[in-house]
Formats: C-alpha cells, structure tokens, sequence
C-alpha cells in the first residue's frame, strides 16, 4: 500500500483548521503545493501557500450551511488563476464537516465532486499549464476535518482516490496526524509501556508514524538506528555504500565477527528486525550522494546523519531543507596534539528544523569545513588549478587521509544526545534544539561531564539560498541542477576562488 | 498586441534576436513578439503582466465547487 503524507511548514496546518472550524457552517480552503515521489511511488504533499475562502456578507458566490459548502465559478476561477500563476503544481481542496465531533470522512458528495474538481484540474488546467509554464504536472488531493480528526486523498488522473496516511506538522514539536480509522491498538506495545509512563501515549503514537533515514550506517549511524527502534520508530531507510570491516568492530553496535565483510545495512536491518520483526526497514547500499539514495529517503520526516565528511553534511542540509524534512547531525572527534596525547574528545550535534531554525549553511556556527566540500565536489582539473593558487593544500588530500581514531564511549555520548532531541520533538518534555550542540569531554578533571554545552538559538537567514529559495520545493527544483548550483555556489560565492575556476 | 515569447515562472527567459539584441539588459527587458511577426522590446515587468493576462483568460471553468 502507497504510504502518502503531507508535511506542513510551521503554523500552517492550525491556520487552515482554524479557518476550516471557525464556525458551525462548513467552510473551505485551497492549498497551493509543490510535491515529492520518492522511488517506491510514494507522494509527500509539501504546502506553501493557504488560501482561505471567504466573501462579503452580501455576495452571493460563496454559499456555506452546516452541512454543504458550494462556490461559483466567478470566485473559484480566481483562486484556479492564481495557481496557474504560482510555482506550486499541486492543488488540495480543504473543507470542514464542523457538525462530527469525532472520527470524519468523505461523504458522497464530497466523492463525487472531488472527481469532477481532479477532472478539470488533470484536464484543463494542465492544458494552460503546457502552454504557458514550465512547472510539474498538476496534481489534486483533498483534505477533510472535523472537530478532533482527518482524512486525505490524492485524487489520480484517472478518478481513483489514494490514501494520505498522514499529516506532519512542526510547530512547538513534531506532531503526526493519522486519520482515526487507520490507527491500531498495536501502536502501543507492552515494549514501550516503561517509555510511556515517561513521555506519554502520544508520544508514543507519534513517534510510531514517523519514518527516518539513517544516513551513514558506521559507529554512529549503528548505535542511533538501533536507538530510533527502541524509541518505537518503524519506517527506517538505512543508507550507506560499505562493507563492514574488522577495524569497525570497536564501536559498530551488535557486529559480530561472522558479518564482516557483508555490506553494512544489510548487518543492521538484521538486528533491527531482530529487535523488532514487524518494523519496515529499507536498505540501500549506495552512496548518499546518489540519485537512487536521494530518491528513496527524500520523502522521510526525520534525516539523521552519521557521516564522517563535511561533503555529505552540506548536501544533505540542502536536501533536507528542500524536502522539508527534520535534519539530526551527529559528529564525533578525537583530535591528538604532536607529541601523540589527546587534545580534544569532542561532540557535535547539528539540529535543523526547516523554516524554523538555520539550516546549517546560514548558521552562526561555522559549521562546514568548506575547502574539504570544495575538494569533495571540484573535477580533478580544478583541484590542480587551485593547488596551483595556494587555495588547496597539495598534502591535504582526503583520500590520502589515514583513518582517524574513533572509540564507542564518544560515539555512545552524541547519539545520546541525539536520540534524546529526537525523542524531544515528540514529547516536547523542553524548549527545542534551535540550533546545535557543543559538547566536549573534560580533559582536566575527573569529572567526565561535558567541558562546553551550549545551545546556540539559531534562525533561518533571510538571504540563506536554501532558507529563502528552496524550503519546501520538493521535486519542484532537480537534484542534478542542485549539484550543478552548489558546485558554482561554493567556488564563486562562499570560497570566492573566481580565479581558480578561470584556469 | 505584442506577446512575450517565453516565460519562466517568475523570470522572464529572454529569447535573443539579432535585430535587438543590442538593446537588451538582461533581466530587465524582454522581447516580445507583434502579430505581424516584428519585435519590440519590452520592460520584464510589462511581458509578465501581458502574459498573465493571457493565462487568467483561459481559465475559464464553468462548474461551482461543492462539498457536502
């Protein structure tokens, strides 16, 4: 079965409830969207923009009672003329049925007219849409509330209704809406009755419903996928290209000697379904940086990454911030002094909440080491030109990097910290991460409590390219095109090496 | 009536012609295309108003939306 969600930005989805419910009269809205398939066909429905329906007292082409709703053409076509105007390629219908205090769903009315609105929407407003734009195919869903529930559908060119299962939305925490008939007693197991006790049963059910990309499945992405399972989560995509190696057995959780050598998700989707057997575990051995990767976690509400480069980090900010999905960055260091002691055991929790907080390339924090992006994503050509100019350092290549020390007590400490902001976004149990960590192990006294623990309030910058261009946009923007952006983005803006990219 | 030949979403893409191409900035002008096959150069702003004028035009549903 389609697993179809909606993902609201901040604030919007209570707007339009309290629009919808504004009285005992049914009412209706209109949401301009972009959206996203992911690879198994699944549709994320992301808003931009609310249009309320409403009209003077004394116009006749809005007419509402507390059981039917109908607008003439002379004000629907407009909000239809300003879709066709707007980026957005999606259309949902939105409206009340204030008289159920309970469980809601479509009425036969409601079936029929949708049919007849997607016919027009498929038909003839593609129609304009070919001559005039170049932006996706139009597509129609439609939302119902009443006083305590939903129900969703995408409404398919050819007339049939799918499923949405549920509507996400961050405002204080993450909350996600399923509609009534589609929760199930199971969701509250006798394995998270402790838990519950804790962070109550609706943190419980939410957390149920989400789904999480394990991006980086090594020392970190091991302990926080097994972590997320234990939390109650049970839509995981793991995501990373290795194969286990002996020198990760310090530290990568539940690998047994016997699965070296096998490729990492498949160890961990393992001793997660041995966890829990009735959890939905995707694994895609490739690189994050892939098409194929990109397209099947995209439409995920959290992305948690486990990497050990600065490359994937600033890719998958980028992506999160467009997908609008919930970005949790967990990074570790050791840093030895020359004469081979410890100078730093470090952590470093990287939180960003698109449209809330700064994603991570307008951050206060210098959060990338962007001559190591640059390296990551300049052609061999380029490399040699900025060498050539002093902007890269001949001896510094990555690859010649020899590994770098890594133990599982660090490791254990900042999936620790993440596992408990993810946990906070649901049991909203303190203010949230706005925006990142800093931790570091004390060196001078015994008392192993963090030397530096700062929670930096962090917001998205007006000129961000990410948080002000593409928040939301879904598959509205190509990946290919990002790649091709960023590339010059880095060079020529954020590195200013205008002259390395001339040679 | 002259109609811009191509529009971008917000941006107005800029075909360029020989005959104008001298007069354009781009960005900032657009060519737009006369009935009888000339060109004229036109501000961006006046080319996305005359295309949307067009669009609106052509939505032109005659069904009133009910829900029920």
């Amino acid at each position: 079965m389609k697993n179809h969600k909606i993902k609201f930005p901040k604030g919007m989805y209570q707007r339009l409830r309290d629009h919808l419910l504004q009285n005992a009269n049914e009412q209706l809205a209109y949401l301009f969207c972009h959206q996203s398939t992911d690879a198994y066909g699944n549709v994320c429905i992301l808003p931009g923009k609310l249009i309320a329906i409403d009209s003077c007292p004394d116009d006749d082409t809005l007419k509402r009672t507390g059981t039917s709703i109908c607008v003439e053409p002379e004000l629907v076509n407009e909000v239809y003329a300003q879709f066709i105007e707007s980026e957005y390629s999606c259309l949902v219908n939105c409206h009340s049925h204030p008289f159920s205090s309970s469980k809601v769903s479509f009425s036969g009315v409601d079936d029929r007219e949708d049919k007849l609105e997607a016919q027009y929407v498929y038909g003839e407003l593609n129609s304009v849409r070919n001559e005039h734009c170049r932006k996706a195919e139009h597509s129609f869903a439609s939302i119902v509330v009443s006083q305590s529930d939903f129900d969703s559908r995408l409404v398919t060119k050819d007339g049939k209704f799918e499923t949405v299962e549920t509507i996400t939305s961050l405002d204080n925490g993450m909350t996600i809406e399923k509609h009534r008939s589609h929760n199930s007693a199971s969701e509250i197991g006798k394995a998270w009755h402790r838990q519950t006790l804790a962070f109550g049963e609706e943190f419980q059910q939410s957390i149920s419903r989400s789904s999480v990309a394990v991006l980086g499945c090594g020392g970190l992405g091991s302990i926080i996928a097994e972590g997320i399972v234990r939390l109650g989560c049970k839509k995981i995509v793991l995501i990373d290209d290795d194969n286990l190696e002996s020198s990760n057995l310090n530290r990568w959780q539940g690998a047994k000697l016997s699965d070296v050598s096998r490729p990492k998700v498949e160890v961990l989707k393992e001793l997660l379904l041995a966890y829990n057997p009735v959890i939905d575990v995707e694994v895609v051995s490739a690189s994050v940086h892939s098409e194929e990767a990109i397209s099947r976690f995209k439409n995920c509400d959290f992305y948690l990454g486990c990497f050990d480069n600065h490359k994937a980090r600033f890719l998958i900010n980028r992506v999160a911030v467009q997908y609008r999905a919930i970005y949790l960055d967990a990074a570790s260091v050791i840093e030895m002094d020359s004469s081979g002691q410890i100078d730093l055991l470090g952590n470093r929790l990287g939180v960003v909440l698109p449209g809330v907080s700064a994603c991570m390339d307008c951050s206060q924090i210098d959060y990338y080491d962007r001559e190591s992006i640059l390296r990551g994503y300049a052609d061999p050509g380029l490399q040699e030109g900025m060498r050539k100019q002093g902007y890269l350092d001949s001896n510094n290549d990555m690859e010649e990097e020899g590994p770098s020390p890594s133990v599982y007590p660090l490791n254990m400490m900042v999936s620790s910290l993440l596992l408990m902001e993810f946990a906070n976004l649901f049991g909203k149990f303190r203010p949230l991460a706005v925006n990142q960590y800093l931790n570091s192990v004390n060196l001078n006294t015994p008392n192993m409590i963090s030397a530096e623990l700062d929670l930096i309030e962090d917001y998205p910058g007006k000129d961000c390219p990410n948080c002000s261009s593409v928040l939301g946009a879904g598959d509205s923007i190509s990946l290919e095109n990002f790649y091709e952006r960023e590339e010059k983005a880095i060079v020529l803006d954020n590195l200013d090496l205008s002259e390395a990219i001339a040679i | 009536m002259a109609n811009p030949i191509k529009i971008n979403g917000e941006e107005i893409v800029v075909e360029k012609n020989d005959t104008v191409d001298q007069h354009l900035q781009r960005g900032e002008q657009a060519i737009a295309q006369n009935d009888d096959g000339s060109f004229e150069v036109i501000t961006a702003e006046e080319a996305k108003k005359r295309s949307m004028d067009g669009i609106r035009s052509l939505v032109v549903n005659q069904r009133a939306v009910r829900r029920g």
